[in-house]
């Protein structure tokens, strides 16, 4: 492996890495989260009704465990690496560069802080004389966040099922408020929710799945949003949209 | 100077150039291979076209034109709101939406396009084809037959074969097989059929049955039965986009599962449901529109004048080719492997782009492909017979025949039925070969052809040869000469039902390109806009307030379409954004 390739391999596997944390952060905090609504679960409910929906609950628990059987970081492969530039010939500024990076990730993953993605894998780009691909960027971020976006899915799903029931207010009201949070989470993977309730229909970043009268929804203005059927999400850095708001509008 | 190929198709369309010798797919403006065929004005009064306005189309059904290729040729307007449009104008929209993001795409002016067909497509449908192209301001350069540009991407890729091929297209929503003769450089497209309410959007829709089918077993209630309104679309919408997925795994897996959890909660009880399809089940499903899509494959091969053991490949094209089940009962059938080494959504396209470049000066004479086509359907006269000693008007008398090779030229000498006669009318009527009758519904000209000057003289006496032109385009052409005395009267069929005039196409152009600037105008304040709008999420009540009109003017100035007025308001919502962040 010559310099330039050392350089490129760093890329993938700096970016992997970072959004692998990601994930290992997000289900840390579904973890979390599990425990709050099954304690709700039992308590908001009794005998029969209380057994129907802690079964239905094993469902998110079941999606969660599959999300978290992702790989370790490996620190050893980079020190590998970056042995291999020296032996290469790399300049002391390339060196030098890469262990700072390196530092920096450790430094974020310990303080489960949020890592930058983009700009870090800008500057070894610049560094291996190679163009930035946005498109292999937005690849990666789609790979590794489409679990995670599935997975608050089905907590939506869950509430949702879960309000027909006639679940007491106050219990909906935390429940919306920790899957918030846990969209939240996905700030690790540099994404963030497509605003879309209450806002004027848009085809850009949103799907429509078909329209309510007015009556239903009566403080929201025509073809404005009453509902979101399905969250959508965008990448903050490139404002692209990776999956659009699937919605109903008033008619 | 490019000349773009383009698959005006019913539910997506495509588009394509050659680069080095090569035909290429070109992404539309948001990057995408393929654009929906959908055209809406939007909540803002826009125009709209591609997935944006597909996005919206539920929300919006009265203000979305979908499949608009249907009624091609046809004068009736389509109204949204107060506007109405011709269907040319509508597809023009899709041509100026393809050829602006070709322009982005390959940084120059493209000016000239083939655009395909189906090839059942009758004379005025191609006819209104080609104006939607020049609305666009695309010359076209060619109109078409979609199985021909399929087989011109096939046999751009083995030249010098010489085989009859058969073009299988199953698409979203369309059927249509062809076989074609590829001799040397020369494609001939031999005979066609097809079915045009038949694709993969039928087989989502069994799927969804199925699945309602499986649930009315378990839970003795119909699955679209219970639950308000808005729950109802919303499962609705759930299971269709699930059956989607389902369809697409079992092309390549033996079994898919229908997950959806959490999909509803009947009589207080949560429902996830969790059904396995086995790809056997899915073949019963479909299994019947597959035999009938062989049915027209077996006529499409018997109007060629060929046996199935005579049929060198079959190329697949159109999604649902993408089906196990189709490929199999298609390889049965002609007990071959069929090609698919073209991507099935592109083949019409990419075959556009390589006729587009044959007529280019750039185009050497050895990868160059000549191409005939055949007439779609039966084009004839309506006649007066002695039936029984009694005259009957309206009966069917062919000249050309269906699947003749284009250009095709016929001819048939008449007589006067009547003592004196001094005129015949001459009505151009399509049909298939077996009518006996001509049928109003498939008449070409709105008024019929009057060939006067006839000498007078007894009945039967005086004979005018009528001559039916019929080009590559599709341009039919009427010449009727009085064989006594030699006078000519020659027609070609421009104005006929649903054609627009030439005033009528100036008109429709200028419309189309105020709409379009007024639409770009708006597209580029988006993005001004939703800055404002994030902005304002964590400014003071009262910046908030001045946001908030800020946007409402420069929205209703977009409105208007007055490019300086929208550039003067947009000036004044940054100068405010800026004043707030500081």
């Amino acid at each position: 492996m010559d310099v330039k390739q050392c350089l490129i391999q760093y890329r993938i596997w700096m970016l992997e890495d970072r959004l692998r944390h990601a994930t290992m952060v997000f289900c840390g905090y579904a973890k979390d989260v599990l425990q709050l609504i099954e304690q709700w679960l039992t308590y908001s409910f009794e005998d029969e009704q209380q057994t129907i929906w802690l079964d239905a609950f094993q469902l998110l628990r079941k999606k969660v465990q599959q999300l978290d059987q992702v790989a370790d970081y490996d620190d050893e492969k980079y020190i590998q690496l970056l042995r291999t530039l020296r032996a290469e010939g790399a300049s002391l500024a390339i060196v030098n560069t890469l262990q700072r990076e390196h530092q920096r990730f450790l430094y974020v993953m310990r303080k489960n802080e949020l890592a930058p993605l983009r700009e870090p894998l800008r500057r070894i780009a610049k560094l291996a004389n190679e163009p930035f691909s946005e498109r292999a960027y937005k690849q990666q971020i789609f790979y590794y966040s489409t679990k995670p976006i599935q997975l608050i899915d089905q907590f939506d799903y869950f509430a949702e099922s879960l309000r027909k029931a006639t679940m007491q207010q106050v219990i909906e009201e935390q429940l919306q408020l920790i899957i918030s949070q846990l969209v939240n989470q996905l700030a690790h993977f540099g994404i963030f929710e497509i605003r879309a309730l209450g806002q004027k229909l848009d085809g850009e970043r949103m799907i429509s799945i078909g329209s309510l009268p007015a009556s239903y929804a009566q403080n929201v203005e025509q073809h404005h949003v009453c509902k979101v059927y399905e969250r959508g999400y965008y990448i903050e850095e490139t404002q692209e949209v990776l999956r659009e708001s699937k919605v109903m509008t008033v008619m | 100077m490019t000349i773009l190929g383009i698959d005006l198709g019913t539910t997506n369309s495509a588009m394509a150039y050659v680069k080095n010798g090569q035909p290429e797919i070109i992404v539309n403006a948001r990057g995408e291979r393929t654009t929906p065929s959908v055209f809406q004005r939007n909540v803002s009064g826009e125009l709209v076209v591609g997935s944006v306005a597909k996005n919206q189309y539920a929300s919006l059904p009265e203000q979305t034109v979908l499949e608009v290729k249907r009624k091609m040729g046809n004068a009736e307007a389509i109204h949204i709101g107060e506007s109405s449009y011709l269907p040319e104008e509508i597809s023009a929209h899709f041509l100026k939406y393809l050829k602006q993001s070709a322009e982005d795409f390959l940084g120059e002016k493209v000016t000239e396009a083939v655009i395909t067909v189906p090839a059942y497509f009758s004379d005025a449908q191609r006819k209104a084809t080609k104006i939607a192209g020049e609305i666009a301001g695309l010359k076209v350069e060619r109109i078409l037959n979609e199985p021909t540009a399929a087989a011109i991407a096939y046999g751009y890729e083995h030249q010098g074969d010489e085989k009859n091929i058969v073009v299988y297209d199953l698409g979203g929503g369309t059927f249509d097989v062809s076989v074609v003769r590829l001799d040397g450089a020369q494609i001939e497209v031999k005979a066609s059929a097809g079915d045009n309410h038949l694709g993969g959007m039928d087989f989502d829709r069994l799927l969804v049955d199925w699945l309602a089918e499986q649930f009315a077993d378990q839970y003795e209630v119909p699955l679209f039965s219970f639950g308000e309104e808005v729950e109802i679309t919303q499962r609705h919408a759930r299971v269709k986009l699930e059956a989607e997925n389902v369809k697409k795994t079992l092309s390549s897996a033996q079994t898919a599962t229908f997950h959806l959890p959490f999909l509803a909660v009947y009589e207080g009880q949560p429902i996830s449901l969790d059904y396995t399809i086995t790809r056997d089940e899915f073949d019963d499903l479909i299994g019947s529109s597959i035999r009938m899509t062989l049915a027209h494959t077996d006529k499409v091969i018997v109007d060629a004048g060929l046996s199935v053991s005579q049929i060198d490949d079959v190329i697949l094209i159109g999604g649902a080719t993408r089906i196990p089940l189709v490929q199999q009962l298609v390889e049965h059938k002609f007990q071959k492997t069929a090609k698919k080494d073209i991507n099935p959504d592109e083949a019409v396209a990419l075959g556009a782009a390589v006729q587009g470049e044959m007529n280019n000066e750039a185009f050497t004479d050895e990868t160059s492909l000549m191409v005939i086509d055949v007439c779609p359907y039966t084009l004839g006269t309506d006649i007066l017979r002695v039936v029984k000693g009694k005259r009957e008007s309206g009966h069917f008398d062919i000249l050309i025949h269906r699947n003749e090779p284009l250009p095709a030229v016929a001819k048939k000498i008449y007589h006067t039925v009547n003592d004196n006669q001094e005129t015949i009318d001459i009505g151009v009527y399509q049909g298939d070969d077996e009518d006996e009758r001509v049928r109003d519904d498939l008449k070409i000209t709105d008024e019929p052809i009057i060939v006067d000057g006839i000498p007078k003289n007894v009945a039967g006496a005086e004979k005018v040869e009528i001559a039916f032109h019929y080009d590559v385009n599709g341009l039919i052409q009427i010449e009727a000469t009085i064989l006594s005395t030699g006078r000519k009267i020659t027609q070609a069929l421009d104005v006929q039902r649903g054609i627009m005039s030439n005033r009528q196409v100036k008109e429709a152009k200028l419309t189309l390109f105020e709409d379009w600037e007024k639409s770009k105008l708006a597209t580029e304040m988006k993005a001004t806009i939703r800055r404002a709008k994030k902005i304002r999420r964590h400014a003071e009540p009262q910046q908030a307030i001045q946001i908030d009109e800020a946007i409402q003017h420069l929205e209703r100035v977009i409105q208007e379409g007055e490019a300086e007025l929208v550039k003067e308001k947009e000036e004044r919502l940054l100068d405010l954004l800026m004043e707030i962040i500081e």
